[in-house]
């Protein structure tokens, strides 16, 4: 025996698959040919967020949950451990063409770009052999150059130059990636990939946008930017707040003055958490560089960056009104070596 | 292949979005024909911004939509066919259009295809006004809609210094032409206001008939020699060239050439300012107390139609019948014929380098000194368009 479930995605369009008893939503959906966001199938990753949004509903046992005390409060649930106990119905907070399009590859690649940014934020270009045709704001995951060790990094760059993705590591000296870079990156380096992943991507919602970012969070949202910026219908009032811990770490600030330069409506916050005392501008998390009045109830809200700074940024939106189907989330999480 | 600097790249990405502009702008007003160009019951193309438009005036006004069958691409206007008063057929299969809202409303041999009813042609916003027809170019359903006067050159206060005419003036009278030049519209736009090309226009008719000194280049020494509009957010967005500021070194003479203009008058309040979409406005030309405004209408990558009007208030029938004859024998011929072919051969002998199909010169050209404006409205284009317009952002005929 088993149970209906009905997809709702962001788009309006709706699936409905069978669950068998004892299989969870994630493995019903990936056999009826939705390529539902994923990545680690085990609880832990993230990518395969969803609300349950009516029907009974347990999870895999015996497993941890990368969800947020405030996303289970907001019923949302991880599809891979999500095991239907009555027919559900469960929303997707990205388009069904997401979901429809390819699934992810892996395939060879080539380092083709290296560039410190920062004091602590590099920028590591690669040349896949195949075209992963990624969506502004999701990931891919590489392994680190001449090791077994995989990461995952959001892609920064452009859509429209899938034959060079930009990666914006944030290097921790003692962990894979980052001995990598320090100690013996080359032009040339072969890594495998894959990829694309994960549903951090721009939603159909009309309003004004908040975009936070904490550190390399911004990787994903300088994409995510240049696809509001261009896609039919008015530009929204749009805010981005970004904030690194120290002045030496901020990078990328030229990208965002040419975004400034090509958007009239975008307005643009930086500041640092912990500055020295040369430090002349805001200081404060992303979410510290926001005043109330700069949300406002239409608003939608991406935020990128630590679990604590989406915590704050969930918590800050409900008390000022906005629902949590108005915030979308992608938690950056050090690799188990760096931790 | 361009041998470039990253200083030279790094100035051109600030106005990148200019330089992927190679169809124009979209969700903008630009003028399509002039009203005594379309009586009612003709039906008209024309093509926008890479879109094909059809225009047809009924009694009740004048229609647009989308001049392409969503059915297998043709183009209706080239054999216009009406059975009723409301619609437009395809002269090929018959798909009937509602002219207002763009609906298939029946398929002539096939009534009962499912497709009846559920699919349309997009529709397109128009306004008339000082003779010309407006059609607003973009995205389906842009909302919300923006006003023309935004889309024109900025309306100066009455009492403003030589304040000359505008075309939502009372009385206004406007006589023009346009025509289709061998360029991109870019090229256009940077030609018509461009302070550096004075010497082109020396032996002018327009400028010898007249006695005036024109001077042999025009150049900006401080940022107030150009003032800016609309960077607030509040109407039309443009740059104007402030030519009497006292803050552009205008050069009478060349010592190397021993060169100096051939007259010795001036016209007062001469002023050039260009706006978006890519509107300018000579204001005091071609003599005090005229408007001169120019439209550079994207067709497609190669080429853009350029409108050229002249403006004047005529309060009396003896006034009008003046203003049409000195259009008629002396500012037709030797303002938008003499004068501005001189400026469409210059557009059109810059097409091969800045060509979209393979040339460099954007990659290539030397801008210096001359040529801050041209920057700037780069720039300007760049951070206030409403939508880019490419190929790529070309829809699909076919809407639900």
């Amino acid at each position: 025996m088993g149970f209906r479930a009905a997809l709702h995605f962001d788009d309006g369009m709706q699936r409905e698959i069978d669950v068998p008893q004892g299989q969870t939503l994630l493995d019903a959906a990936l056999a009826a040919g939705l390529n539902l966001a994923h990545q680690c199938r085990s609880g832990s990753c993230a990518s395969c967020i969803c609300t349950l949004v009516s029907g009974e509903a347990g999870n895999v046992p015996g497993r941890a949950s990368a969800l947020l005390r405030s996303e289970i409060d907001a019923g949302m649930r991880l599809a891979c451990s999500l095991l239907p106990q009555a027919d559900v119905a469960v929303r997707f907070a990205y388009g069904s063409r997401l979901a429809e399009g390819e699934a992810a590859i892996r395939c060879d690649a080539v380092v083709s770009g290296l560039r410190q940014l920062s004091s602590d934020v590099w920028e590591l270009s690669i040349q896949p052999e195949k075209r992963l045709d990624a969506v502004p704001g999701q990931y891919l995951r590489i392994q680190v150059p001449g090791t077994g060790s995989w990461r995952s990094y959001s892609i920064s760059s452009e859509p429209d130059s899938p034959e060079r993705l930009s990666l914006v590591v944030k290097i921790h000296p003692q962990g894979s990636m980052g001995r990598y870079l320090l100690e013996r990156a080359g032009l040339g380096d072969a890594c495998c990939v894959e990829g694309p992943f994960g549903a951090f991507t721009l939603g159909s919602w009309q309003g004004p946008h908040v975009f936070i970012a904490g550190g390399t969070g911004l990787g994903p949202i300088l994409p995510m930017i240049d696809q509001l910026r261009e896609r039919p219908g008015r530009t929204p009032d749009t805010i981005l707040a970004f904030a690194c811990s120290r002045e030496e770490g901020l990078f990328h600030l030229d990208e965002l003055s040419l975004r400034q330069d090509w958007m009239a409506r975008l307005d643009v916050r930086v500041g640092v958490s912990r500055p020295s005392p040369a430090w002349h501008g805001p200081v404060g998390n992303p979410l510290a560089l926001l005043e109330d009045a700069a949300f406002k109830p239409d608003s939608i809200v991406y935020v990128c960056g630590a679990p604590g700074l989406i915590e704050a940024t969930r918590e800050r939106c409900s008390s000022l009104g906005i629902p949590p189907e108005r915030i979308r989330a992608e938690q950056y999480l050090p690799a188990p070596d760096t931790a | 292949m361009a041998t470039s600097n990253a200083r030279h790249d790094a100035a051109r990405r600030q106005y990148e979005p200019y330089l992927k502009a190679s169809w124009g702008m979209k969700n903008y007003w630009y003028p399509a024909l002039f009203i005594h160009e379309l009586a009612v019951g003709d039906t008209k193309g024309v093509t926008i911004a890479g879109v094909p438009i059809l225009l047809r005036r009924t009694a009740a006004g004048v229609f647009a939509l989308r001049d392409q069958c969503l059915h297998r691409g043709v183009t209706m206007s080239v054999r216009p066919k009406c059975f009723s008063e409301d619609t437009i057929s395809c002269w090929y299969h018959g798909f009937t259009y509602d002219l207002a809202s763009g609906a298939l409303k029946t398929i002539i041999g096939a009534p009962n295809d499912p497709l009846v009813g559920n699919a349309r042609l997009q529709t397109y916003p128009i306004c008339e006004l000082a003779g010309i027809i407006f059609v607003f170019v973009g995205d389906d359903n842009y909302a919300p809609l923006p006003d023309l006067a935004d889309d024109l050159p900025v309306r100066l206060p009455d009492d403003y210094e030589f304040r000359s005419p505008h075309p939502m003036d009372e009385n206004v009278v406007v006589l023009g032409i346009h025509r289709t030049g061998n360029s991109n519209w870019r090229l256009a736009v940077e030609n018509g206001f461009d302070p550096g090309h004075q010497i082109m226009h020396r032996d002018a008719q327009v400028i010898l008939s007249q006695n005036l000194a024109f001077p042999l280049g025009l150049n900006p020494t401080s940022p107030e020699a150009i003032t800016v509009y609309g960077e607030d957010g509040a109407g039309p967005v443009g740059i104007m060239n402030e030519w009497h500021s006292g803050h552009y070194d205008l050069v009478m003479h060349n010592e190397e050439l021993d060169l100096h203009p051939f007259g010795t008058g001036s016209v007062l309040g001469l002023r050039t300012s260009m706006y978006l979409p890519g509107v300018l406005m000579v204001e005091n030309w071609p003599r005090r107390g005229l408007t001169q405004l120019e439209w550079y209408v994207p067709v497609d990558g190669n080429r853009h139609e350029y409108w050229e009007v002249i403006l004047g208030v005529c309060n009396t029938e003896a006034e009008l019948k003046k203003f049409k004859y000195e259009y008629e024998h002396l500012w037709l011929p030797i303002a938008l014929h003499d004068f501005n072919d001189d400026d469409l051969f210059a557009r059109e002998q810059m097409e091969r380098f800045y060509s979209v199909d393979g040339g460099v010169g954007w990659d290539d050209e030397q801008l210096c000194g001359m040529d801050a404006v041209i920057t700037g409205w780069r720039k300007l284009v760049s951070r206030h368009n409403r939508g880019i317009q490419t190929p790529q952002t070309h829809p699909s005929p076919r809407l639900r």
